[in-house]
């Protein structure tokens, strides 16, 4: 009887918890994606009257939008393809061979991200200065990569501790080169850490707001977080179909991405 | 056995001392590093004892004035209020709200049987993965004062609508950055939870413990490292908040949600004094190294503990 009773409470609580949860985290996400088809959207959550794509269509007519695809794919890809490639080729020294005072390195590599970006801006911006990085692309890039490697070096190093040694001796043994046994076994069992550091590597590039707004100055280059941020800035009239449009187009990339990698995600997060 | 055979790998591939050539691989990787974080980390270590200004003369002309800029920032009472705001900060959304939600929600959503479980979680994270300005671009919306879902929420519950970011600016930006951040700590205890065997639970449920004692005398010792790191990871990024606050709030109104890093920005753009903002940056940067060490350290003692 008691044992019912109490069953019945967790299940309450159970299922209560879900629609707090349903409410806090997809209520705001409604409210954008609901409003991006509604032909006279506002602040307020509603269901539209009539669906429409006209906010969508209009978007298209914007002159500037391909472009600005454009470039923010260029950074999202560019940025997660070199994070992947630098971190995977570091993290197999760092795992497989032994030098003194390895571990004080990793731990550093993982202090030097403690500085707040808006502390290192600034000498960020004279570097790229220096280094004809302004209004590039590839400096862009290559910044924004640099802020991703100390946490993938630490994965990629934690994933591949976990592979036995024994795997590659054995290819060893079979006249494998070291370097071939690094190709041919040890990379194409990093799935799940490439899939991880890939993904928070391509929300950095496609998402990431300060880096691109110091560095990339002509309005050819403008990926779309200044698009969004150029239009929510334009305070006299706020375009709702515009602004929510925009945003749901901006974030599908990341949602599909994710959606594909989300079965290495937990096996990738490594911890140890 | 096995030292017989790496012994034979070492001759193969050369000496030991030749293995270290490997350590070419991770040159790049260090370049960039070193350049475009590192090197900016102790130049504003060294700046923060200038006078350098962010236009006109002073920004090439500047002198060393030693540690005059820390003297006048340990008496600004902009930047203690600041300090405190940002310790508020990051307890409240990092350390207990993200961490302790995370957990929760990792818990809760962990046996993912029932296809419902998997849609709140992906709904969770993708709070997480869109993209920074599009969650202040929502959020300002749904805190609008006038006719946000917030404060439809209000009606629906009898409440008086409320001036979220003008009244409780600080409370508000905490429920956002929990609303962005979670997931990640979410996804951390999610898969430390995977590794912890089926079977120690089913044990301890032969000898009669409730989920309550399974959860504090099974998972929470079993996965005290993930929270450490967790703990620190989440500290670090919740000192660093900038995007979400300076641009829902600005820091204001009248200060009341500027966070150090809202402060260091305006100290070096908006008064161009380079200097006195790379200070303030300094301390902070010394006081995120003081608190990440300071987990570092708990983390290695307990160490021979968790590898059970």
């Amino acid at each position: 009887m008691l044992k019912t009773e109490n069953n019945l409470f967790k299940s309450g609580v159970k299922y209560g918890s879900y629609i707090l949860l349903l409410v806090f985290f997809l209520g705001p996400i409604s409210w954008l994606v609901l409003a991006s088809f509604d032909l006279t959207p506002g602040y307020s959550w509603k269901i539209p009257e009539t669906f429409t794509l006209q906010n969508y269509l209009q978007l298209l007519d914007e002159s500037d939008l391909h472009l600005w695809l454009r470039n923010s794919f260029i950074l999202g890809f560019g940025t997660m393809l070199l994070t992947i490639l630098l971190s995977m080729i570091a993290a197999y020294p760092l795992s497989r061979i032994h030098f003194r005072g390895k571990t004080i390195f990793m731990y550093l590599i993982l202090l030097s991200r403690v500085m707040p970006i808006t502390a290192v801006i600034i000498p960020i911006f004279s570097l790229a200065i220096v280094l004809n990085m302004v209004n590039t692309f590839w400096g862009t890039i290559i910044i924004l990569t640099a802020m991703q490697l100390p946490i993938a070096l630490w994965i990629m190093k934690d994933f591949m501790d976990s592979i036995p040694e024994e795997i590659e001796e054995a290819a060893w043994l079979d006249g494998c080169s070291r370097w071939g046994g690094l190709w041919h076994i040890i990379f194409p069992l990093m799935g799940p850490p490439i899939a991880v550091t890939g993904l928070l590597a391509f929300l950095a590039g496609w998402g990431d707001f300060l880096i691109p707004l110091i560095l990339l100055r002509s309005p050819d280059k403008f990926p779309i977080s200044m698009g969004l941020f150029r239009a929510f800035n334009d305070m006299g009239n706020v375009n709702f179909g515009f602004l929510t449009a925009i945003a749901v187009i901006y974030s599908i990339p990341s949602i599909g991405l994710y959606l594909v990698t989300r079965s290495y995600l937990i096996k990738g997060i490594a911890v140890n | 056995m096995m030292q017989t055979k790496s012994r034979f790998i070492d001759l193969k591939h050369k000496s030991k001392s030749h293995q270290l050539h490997w350590l070419i691989l991770l040159l790049p990787a260090l370049i960039f590093i070193s350049l475009f974080v590192v090197i900016p980390a102790l130049w504003a270590m060294f700046v923060s004892l200038t006078n350098q200004s962010l236009l006109g003369p002073q920004s090439t002309q500047f002198e060393f004035i030693g540690f005059e800029n820390y003297n006048r920032l340990f008496r600004d009472d902009r930047f203690w209020n600041s300090l405190q705001i940002t310790l508020y900060f990051v307890l409240a959304s990092a350390v207990v709200g993200q961490s302790l939600l995370g957990l929760f929600l990792a818990i809760l959503l962990k046996p993912a049987k029932w296809f419902g479980k998997s849609i709140i979680g992906s709904c969770i994270v993708f709070a997480w993965i869109i993209p920074e300005i599009v969650t202040v671009y929502i959020w300002a919306s749904v805190l609008n004062f006038e006719s946000g879902s917030a404060n439809q929420l209000m009606d629906l519950l009898g409440a008086d609508h409320q001036r979220w970011l003008i009244d409780t600016p600080l409370f508000s930006l905490i429920v956002v950055n929990i609303w962005r951040g979670t997931a990640f700590s979410m996804l951390l205890f999610s898969s430390a939870l995977e590794s912890i065997p089926e079977s120690l639970h089913e044990a301890a449920a032969v000898d009669g413990a409730g989920d309550l004692k399974k959860l504090i005398y099974i998972t929470l010792p079993l996965i005290r490292q993930t929270i450490l790191l967790n703990t620190i990871l989440v500290t670090i990024s919740g000192f660093s908040a900038f995007g979400i606050i300076f641009a829902m709030t600005g820091g204001g109104p009248l200060e009341r949600s500027e966070i150090i890093s809202v402060y260091i920005y305006k100290t070096a753009f908006a008064y161009r004094d380079l200097g006195y903002g790379a200070a303030a940056s300094v301390v902070m940067l010394i006081t995120n190294l003081v608190l990440a060490l300071g987990y570092l350290w708990i983390l290695r003692e307990k160490k021979p503990y968790a590898e059970n």
